[in-house]
């Protein structure tokens, strides 16, 4: 096992977090969207959440980095809130806000802040391992 | 008094021969180990033939070393210029490439230390 492969799983590790961190912020960023992409009204932004997959990193079995494999949408149904004035309500008076937990992806922020932290603490490890191990060369 | 003492002299040479049997053991235990190392630097480099010279394998790693060097380089120009790295492949292949080249430079010392070592001998 290469003295490398611990720091490349501690990249996927930090990888795959700042992913999480991102679609963290996309779900915040669109938390009161009420339109898609092309400008369609009536079809809120959804949720997204990734997915992550592990992954053989180094020549060692056990060894496994992750990698994030997909995006998916939440299927919780949207907030409906009653403002007749919105250019995007419908016949009813209603807007459909997006699925979004602000709450929730707030945590999930968090939790994404801090496992970065610890992968990069684990990178940082390895290196000290490394170069503990050079260190044995000097008289 | 006299045999008595020729024969504790009898037994003082066979534990000496005890001795040099151990001493004989122990360079043996120390060139496996030597080939050992070897062994394992061979199927790391993984281009290493057995029979290839020790400067052969040194060429290797530093082969290997500009690689990295090379890698981080342009991981580093593309960073700079805007591209889609993230930070921390960049910063985390930097460190590589910097416990990659302080290895070199140990070994180097080394050799260095082992051919000043040899330079100085007196003829």
């Amino acid at each position: 096992m290469s003295v490398f492969d611990t720091i490349r799983i501690a990249a996927s590790g930090l990888t795959a977090q700042r992913l999480r961190m991102d679609i963290a912020a996309s779900n915040l960023a669109n938390a009161q969207t009420t339109r898609t992409q092309n400008g369609q009204a009536g079809q809120p932004y959804q949720e997204e959440a990734v997915v992550f997959q592990a992954q053989q990193m180094g020549p060692m079995a056990g060894a496994q980095g992750v990698s994030a494999v997909a995006v998916v949408k939440s299927t919780r149904p949207n907030t409906r809130v009653y403002d007749p004035g919105n250019p995007d309500a419908d016949q009813n008076g209603f807007v459909n806000y997006p699925n979004v937990d602000v709450a929730s992806e707030m945590t999930d922020m968090m939790g994404a802040a801090r496992s970065y932290q610890v992968n990069a603490t684990v990178a940082q490890a390895a290196k000290q391992q490394a170069l503990d191990a050079l260190d044995l060369g000097k008289a | 008094m006299n045999a008595i003492g020729a024969i504790s002299g009898v037994s003082g040479i066979s534990g000496i021969s005890g001795i040099s049997g151990a001493s004989s053991v122990s360079p043996v235990s120390g060139a496996s180990t030597i080939n050992g190392a070897g062994a394992v630097d061979g199927s790391a480099a993984g281009t290493q033939a057995p029979g290839d010279s020790f400067l052969n394998s040194l060429n290797d790693a530093f082969g290997q070393l500009n690689g990295q060097l090379n890698a981080t380089d342009a991981s580093i120009s593309s960073f700079a210029a805007g591209g889609s790295a993230d930070l921390h492949t960049v910063m985390l292949q930097m460190e590589e490439a910097s416990v990659s080249l302080k290895t070199a430079v140990d070994v180097r010392d080394k050799l260095l230390e082992a051919y000043s070592d040899i330079m100085r001998t007196q003829l």
